[in-house]
This record gives C-alpha cells, structure tokens and sequence, in this order.
C-alpha cells in the first residue's frame, strides 16, 4: 500500500512537466517549420496592457521566404520580409524603412549553438494534456531557466505544422512580460504573390535604409584595452564585439553582445561621459533591465531583456584588460 | 470606461510623458474651450471626442494649465516641462496635487508601453537633411545632439534619442528637423526618445524607472533626460544587434509591427 502511494505521489511531483527530449525535438521541429511552413493567419501582440492584432501571410517558395504582416489595429503599419530584407511602411511618418539586420522574423529561429546548449542553462519541459490555441491542437514547451540570470519562455507549438501558436515570455515570478498569439491560422497549399506586397500606397514616401546608420569603425590600436566579463554566468558567449564613433558620444562607444542562444545581454562602454548624464545602478523599462557603473574611468551600461540580477552581475564583473595586438 | 476614469489616465498619462506634443496641444485647446463655458464650444467638442476616440478632455488643475501655457514656444525639451508641471502641482489645491506627486515618485506600470515605444524607434525617422541644415543652427542651442551623414534619396538614421522633443502642431516641418548637427552645445538642454517626422511630428518619450523623481531641480531633471536619451540609445542597438540571437528577437519583429500606443490605458 505504502509503496503505490509512494509510485503515485512521484507520478504526481513529475506531472505535467516530463519528456525534456521530446521538448527538444518539437523545438527542432518548430525551427524548420517556421521557415519551411507556408501560413497565413492573425495574431495578437501583447506587451503589458498594450494589444495590438496583426495579419500575417508566410510562404517558402523557391528557396526564399516571404513574409507579410500588418497591423489591423491602430495605425496602419506594415513589414514585408523577402528572404534577408525587411521593409517597414510607416503611413503615419510617410517612410519607407529598409534594413537588413536585426529583425529575423516574426516567429523564432533558434541557432544551431542554441539547441547543442540550451540544456545546460534552460529546462526543457514538454506539458501533458490538451492544449488549443487558434482552434487547433498544440503542444505546450516550456523553457524554463535554471537560474536567475535569464527568463522563462512558453511556447505552443502546432500539433500538425510545428508553428508556434503561442509565444510568451515570462519572468521568475510568472509574470507574462510579452506575447504573440495567433487566433486564426490556415496553412494553404501555396498564398498568391498579391498578398505579398504592400498594401499601402507608398507614393511620396521617403526611402530610408538603416544600415551602417550608428557607427564608424574605430582602427585597432597596436596596445588595445578590452572589456572582459569575469565569470560569465553559464551558458552566456560573446556573440559579437564592436567599438565605434557613435553621433551624440564624446569617445568611441563599445558594444559587446552575449547570448546564450535565447537571451541577449548588450554591454556599452565609453569614456568621457559626465558622471550625472550616465545611468549609476539599476533601472527598468518593461522586461528591460539596464545597469551603470563606471569602471576604470569608463561608464559601463548593461541592457538586455533579462532579469535584474543578470545585467547587475555583468556590469559588476566587467574589467579591462590590456593586450598587445 | 467613464468619463472619470478616462480624465484620471490622461491626467496621469501627462504626467507619465505618454501624451504626445499633439495630444498635449489638444489638450491646450480643450482647456480653453472649458473656460469659455460656452455651450457650443463644448458642443463642437462633443461632437469631435464622438469621432476620434483619443481625443482628450482633461479637468485638470489650473496650475497644470498655467504650467503649460506658460511654456516657451516651439522647441522645449519635455522633460523640463513636466518638471515644471510637478513643481506647480505640489503648490497647487485640488484633487490632483498628491496623487500627482506620487505617481512621478513610483515607476509607471506603463513601461512595458514605453519599452514597447523605445523599441518600435528602431525604424524612427530622421529627418530630412535639407531641412536639417536650414534650421540646425537655431535649434541647436535649445537640443544639442548629433549627426550622421546622409544622401537627398537614402537618409541614414541616427538612434532615434538624437530627436528632440517638440510641440507637434506648433512647430513648422523645418524646424521639426532639429535633429542633427555635429557638435555638442554649451548648455544642457535635455533630451529624451522622440519619434517624430517633419510631415507630422509625433513623439513618443521613452520613460525608464529610475528618473521618475520629484524632488528635482532643472537642472538635475536635464541630467535625468540625457541618463535617459543615452539609455534609450544603448535600447534600440541592443535590439538591432542582439535581437538576432535572442528567442524574444521575435517579439520585436512583433514590436515593429504593432503600433505602440499614445494615449496611457494603464494603471
């Protein structure tokens, strides 16, 4: 008697949350669908109190993806994506916005150092029982962190397609800080070419590209001082390392990038800012957090959408370092 | 919603910096409207709240309206203004002189907007360079910022904090290009995250937790908008940079999309 009892109680502490290999291969799943799966549907965007409805048309065609998403709420406001490229129509501003970098997509694409690692530092957790989002079945993932240092996310993934029906992302104490949800989904056999272009008449807008719009490269130096995070909580890289001449900013500006393929963590350093124009300790603005200190006569500032304690042990542990090029 | 509910949020929306230069400029004229007391007046602007569902009608104080129609014209930083506003709040009787206060003390629940705000100026507008360089040396002394080059087709943007802010329908389009000259002036006029056009200037302020003070001088509250621009900057570059790494890269995509709202629903 007592050894059922005991078979059920540990049924129960495992339940909803098993099958961590399983959560693995629907994000794998998930990961080619969103860029193999040709959709259409509408969605709800969520920050805070703030909702906005969204229509979105996705297809891969020929090797490329297109995508097509516009706000039905609100102002007019519209993205097109065809494969690199992402165009932004901005009726109220009277642009035409064109950039290649920084926006991927409306649904996630996890890279290939992301799913070797993501064990390390986030719990993969696949939930039993029914879920429907859109009307459809779905599979509940959650990615929970194993630390303090980042935040949770839950995603439901499309029982048929592998689409995530469902994004959230949730801080340490169950707060939901963003989501997109879709409410209606159809997945056509293939979607005309018409529903791919804008719809807004762009005539006398203004073109605007933003690449190379911040920075000019600062040249290496044969005696160069780097910034260096001690003790990088685990899981986090530097993904990418860049100082340049920023407009506004008195000395170069270095921006260093970590992620633990999830998360992303930014850290700035600069010199010859004055003490009461940078940010000294902690602040927040929604699930963003940011942290100033100076350190060796530079100011250092840490933002990244993770929690507080995060940007604060980044910003505590950074030094610089001098190496002979 | 009543009618009470709604004056509370856009008395606290004011408050908060989330009533845009346009929305505060309506607001302006509504005020005058309610102290002609006339009955057509009101009619008329009965008649336009029907049409347009974020039009304002706030019952504020007297001090809030002297605050602001005491302001300078043309360019004048926000910040200073709504300093200047909760100064003459703390002096002033009526319902809203405490709850106003403290609600500047404490962090908005409207940073998830604002965040939300500050991200979507990643694809802010700068303005035309023609017009920059027509009125760049008028405005600099009132929002020192800085420039990046650009072409008469393809303008290059700069961060989007590089804006200053500005009173909508008073400003004519040159002049609403104040946001690009090279060097740094002599005074510290503050500064905050702006998203604006010539065409049909339209700011958005960015308002993070930490400056949210009420004991502050002008001078410090200048400090507070440059803490605040440089962090709006440091913002919109980890999003181009590090959205591309992170699953919540998705949710900017989102961002972008969803058109940040201007008139406060929360709290």
């Amino acid at each position: 008697m007592r050894g059922s009892w005991l078979a059920v109680t540990l049924a129960l502490a495992c339940w909803p949350s098993i099958g961590a290999a399983d959560a693995l291969e629907w994000l794998q799943r998930m990961n080619d669908a969103v860029r193999l799966t040709t959709y259409q549907g509408t969605a709800v965007y969520r920050n805070g109190e703030q909702l906005e409805t969204l229509r979105i048309f996705h297809r891969f065609t020929q090797g490329q993806e297109n995508e097509r998403m516009f706000s039905l709420s609100g102002q007019q406001r519209e993205v097109l994506r065809s494969g690199e490229q992402v165009t932004c129509i901005l009726p109220d501003q009277k642009a035409v916005v064109r950039d290649h970098e920084g926006l991927r997509g409306l649904l996630p694409k996890l890279s290939r150092t992301a799913f070797e690692e993501l064990g390390q530092v986030y719990e993969l957790i696949q939930v039993v029982g029914d879920a429907r989002v859109a009307g459809r079945a779905c599979r509940e993932v959650r990615v929970r962190s194993r630390d303090i240092y980042r935040y949770n996310y839950a995603l439901c993934l499309d029982e048929e397609s592998a689409l995530p029906l469902d994004i959230r992302l949730i801080d340490d104490n169950g707060v939901l800080l963003e989501q997109v949800v879709f409410t209606h989904i159809e997945f056509p056999e293939q979607i005309d070419d018409r529903f791919f272009q804008a719809a807004i008449d762009t005539a006398g807008f203004r073109e605007v590209s933003q690449q190379s719009m911040d920075t000019q490269p600062v040249p290496a130096k044969d005696d160069e001082a780097i910034w260096e995070v001690r003790d990088l909580p685990e899981g986090f890289r530097l993904a990418t390392r860049e100082t340049g001449q920023w407009p506004g900013f008195e000395g170069p500006v270095t921006q260093m990038v970590y992620s633990d393929g999830l998360a992303a963590v930014s850290v700035f350093a600069t010199a010859n800012q004055l003490p009461d124009e940078t940010l000294q300790g902690l602040t927040r603005l929604g699930g963003v957090n940011a942290y100033g200190r100076v350190v060796d006569d530079h100011h250092v500032t840490v933002v990244g959408e993770v929690p507080q304690a995060t940007v604060r042990f980044f910003g505590d542990n950074l030094r610089l370092i001098r190496i002979q090029n | 919603m009543s009618d009470e509910s709604v004056k509370d949020q856009l008395v606290c929306a004011f408050l908060d910096g989330e009533l845009s230069s346009q929305q505060i400029d309506e607001l302006l004229e509504q005020l005058e409207c309610e102290n002609t007391r006339a009955k057509a007046c009101r009619q008329a602007m009965m008649g336009g709240v029907l049409k347009q569902r974020k039009a304002v009608y706030v019952d504020v104080s007297a001090a809030v309206r002297e605050a602001i129609r005491s302001e300078p014209p043309l360019v004048m930083p926000l910040s200073s203004r709504r300093a200047r506003v909760v100064s003459m709040l703390r002096k002033a009787p009526g319902r809203w002189r405490g709850g106003a206060v403290q609600r500047w003390q404490v962090p908005a629940t409207g940073l998830a907007l604002a965040a939300s705000a500050a991200l979507a100026a990643v694809i802010v507008i700068q303005p035309d360079a023609a017009q920059t360089s027509a009125a760049g040396d008028m405005v600099a002394a009132a929002a020192p910022v800085a420039s990046s080059p650009s072409s008469d087709l393809t303008t290059t943007l700069p961060v989007a904090s590089q804006m200053p802010a500005v009173r909508g329908s008073q400003v004519p389009a040159q002049l609403v290009a104040t946001a690009t000259t090279s060097k740094r002036s002599a005074t510290n006029a503050p500064r905050e995250l702006v998203i604006a056009s010539p065409q049909e200037p339209r700011p958005i302020v960015a308002q993070w937790s930490h400056a949210q003070t009420a004991d502050t001088t002008a001078q410090q509250a200048a400090a507070q908008a440059r803490v605040q621009e440089r962090l709006n900057t440091y913002l919109i570059n980890h999003a181009r940079s590090g959205g591309g790494y992170a699953l919540s890269g998705s949710l900017g995509y989102a961002r972008v999309a969803a058109r940040p709202q201007q008139t406060a629903s929360n709290e």
